[in-house]
């Protein structure tokens, strides 16, 4: 496994102050070579988020998954394919009496994302939850002042803030070289109802949590969450008000949450960041676009468009006059050979290198670094904090039917936010 | 190397070295001459280097054009 200097070499980012200043949990790769230390983790959680992040797990030799633990046995069962040896438990309190564990992986519904957060960290545990913390505002504040007083490493599944592409087109950001931002506007767009089979009906709630209000806020904290939390990334502020419209149009019939979401959040400096979801159109995908007064970037495509196209060469500019003024007068058919100048606004990469994945393997390998080192890296907790916080916000002024103020109560000490004493 | 005779002899060798040179050169000026004219960045000088070369290799085969062209109008004159 590669030392920090590596990682970031590889992902073809260039190391710098600028880098880190952006992304200060990037400094969770100690220059102190960790290659040889192991951390024991268990999994709370087995259904397909939890077995997706084991398979990254597994490939990561720092990591040994040593136990698993899920109340539905099919789950289970399916990720014991992946770590035989690990122990199996269907009460993670149980799992939590293991001392030999360093940390956990709690990848259940966001419903019981608190009490099992809390508890590990009672338990001395290091916790990585998957995204959204809770669909209630006051347990992720639980959760937090938990992790504060816990002494403990605290990860959120947010994994755009481990994305190469990601980090490069913020720093680019905050280099000021594209000017200050203007808007921020994301999307995204799926034609799925998300229900999944199920062996028989009594376990449909269990199984297709995403769908009903009791177990989730459906759009806003299944992908809302990922994205928001760029926007406040990239402006370096948290918006202080919020307005939106949900509503329950083609899939009415199979779901209780929203299918169709639209929410404006307001930062304190006029930026607006527009957030927009559906569950029954795909044609636009995903996109979080940042317009800053000299370049627009679409950081999912991982590319940035300057505003005004620089025009080709002198050089190409003198051979395309030259051929026009001598081709002009006689009427011959064919292309020309001389390259066109710029009329179309292709945008540039942002990263020169492709990368693969979405971050999720990068930020599993800083948990598992900050686990061993027994270092929480700068401000990655408070960041996922809002972006929990901010999704639920955008839910309730949907709720609402009204634009909702971010309450002081929720609060913490980052950013533009002061917490209430 | 250009002075040795082998097929094409040493003079013509240095003759058409002499030629693509003047190419390349006519090429450079016709670059700062744009870079002028278009108020483009004067890093275009080396930046567009290849669409120079391009140039310099267009211009040269334009000079054995015209030649072939001559050689074979005197010919043709000639056998009449």
């Amino acid at each position: 496994m590669p030392d920090r200097r590596d990682f970031l070499k590889e992902l073809g980012m260039v190391i710098g102050a600028g880098m880190i200043a952006t992304a200060p949990w990037l400094d969770v790769f100690s220059e102190n070579k960790t290659q040889k230390l192991i951390c024991k983790i268990a999994v709370i959680g087995t259904g397909s988020r939890g077995q997706y992040l084991m398979s990254l797990l597994v490939k990561n030799t720092k990591v040994q998954i040593c136990a698993l633990c899920d109340t539905y046995q099919p789950n289970l069962l399916k990720a014991l394919e992946l770590v035989p040896k690990a122990r199996t438990y269907i009460d993670y309190r149980k799992l939590l009496d293991d001392k030999e564990l360093d940390g956990v992986v709690i990848a259940t519904p966001p419903t019981f994302h608190a009490e099992i957060t809390k508890n590990a960290f009672s338990a001395g545990k290091n916790v990585f939850c998957e995204k959204a913390l809770s669909i209630h505002m006051d347990e992720v504040l639980s959760m937090y002042n938990a992790y504060r007083h816990s002494g403990k490493v605290f990860f959120i599944g947010q994994q755009r803030f481990y994305d190469p592409r990601y980090i490069q087109a913020i720093s680019m950001l905050h280099s000021g070289n594209y000017g200050a931002i203007q808007s921020i506007r994301m999307n995204w767009d799926r034609n799925t109802d998300w229900r999944r089979p199920v062996p028989s009906p009594a376990l449909d709630r269990q199984i297709n949590w995403r769908l009903y209000k009791a177990t989730s806020r459906g759009l806003m904290t299944e992908l809302a969450c990922h994205q928001l939390g760029v926007g406040m990334w990239a402006l370096r502020s948290i918006p202080n008000r919020v307005m939106g419209v949900g509503s329950l149009i083609a899939r009415a019939k199979e779901r209780e949450v929203y299918d169709n979401v639209s929410c404006i959040y307001t930062f304190d400096n006029g930026v607006k960041m527009t957030y927009e979801s559906t569950n029954s159109n795909k044609f636009y995908g995903v996109e979080e676009r940042i317009l800053c007064e000299k370049a627009t970037f679409e950081l999912e495509k991982g590319k940035f468009y300057y505003e005004t196209i620089p025009p080709a060469s002198g050089l190409i500019q003198l051979l395309h006059d030259a051929e026009n003024k001598a081709f002009n007068a006689i009427p011959l058919a064919g292309s020309s050979w001389i390259p066109e100048t710029a009329s179309q606004n292709n945008g540039e990469y942002i990263l020169k290198n492709k990368t693969e994945g979405d971050g999720t393997k990068e930020l599993l390998e800083a948990y598992a670094e900050a686990v061993i080192t027994h270092r929480q890296p700068k401000n990655i907790a408070e960041e996922s904090y809002y972006s929990t916080q901010l999704c639920l916000l955008g839910h309730q002024a949907m709720e609402e039917e009204r634009i909702v103020e971010f309450p002081d109560k929720y609060k913490i000490n980052y950013l533009n936010h002061k917490k209430l004493l | 190397m250009f002075s040795k005779d082998t097929v094409i002899t040493g003079k013509q060798k240095r003759q058409e070295m002499l030629l693509f040179l003047l190419s390349f050169g006519v090429s450079n000026i016709l670059n700062v001459l744009a870079i002028i004219f278009y108020k483009t960045p004067f890093r275009e000088i080396y930046t567009q280097m290849f669409v120079v070369v391009i140039l310099a290799l267009v211009l040269y085969l334009l000079t054995i054009a015209v030649r072939l062209v001559i050689y074979f109008t005197k010919l043709i004159i000639k056998k009449k």
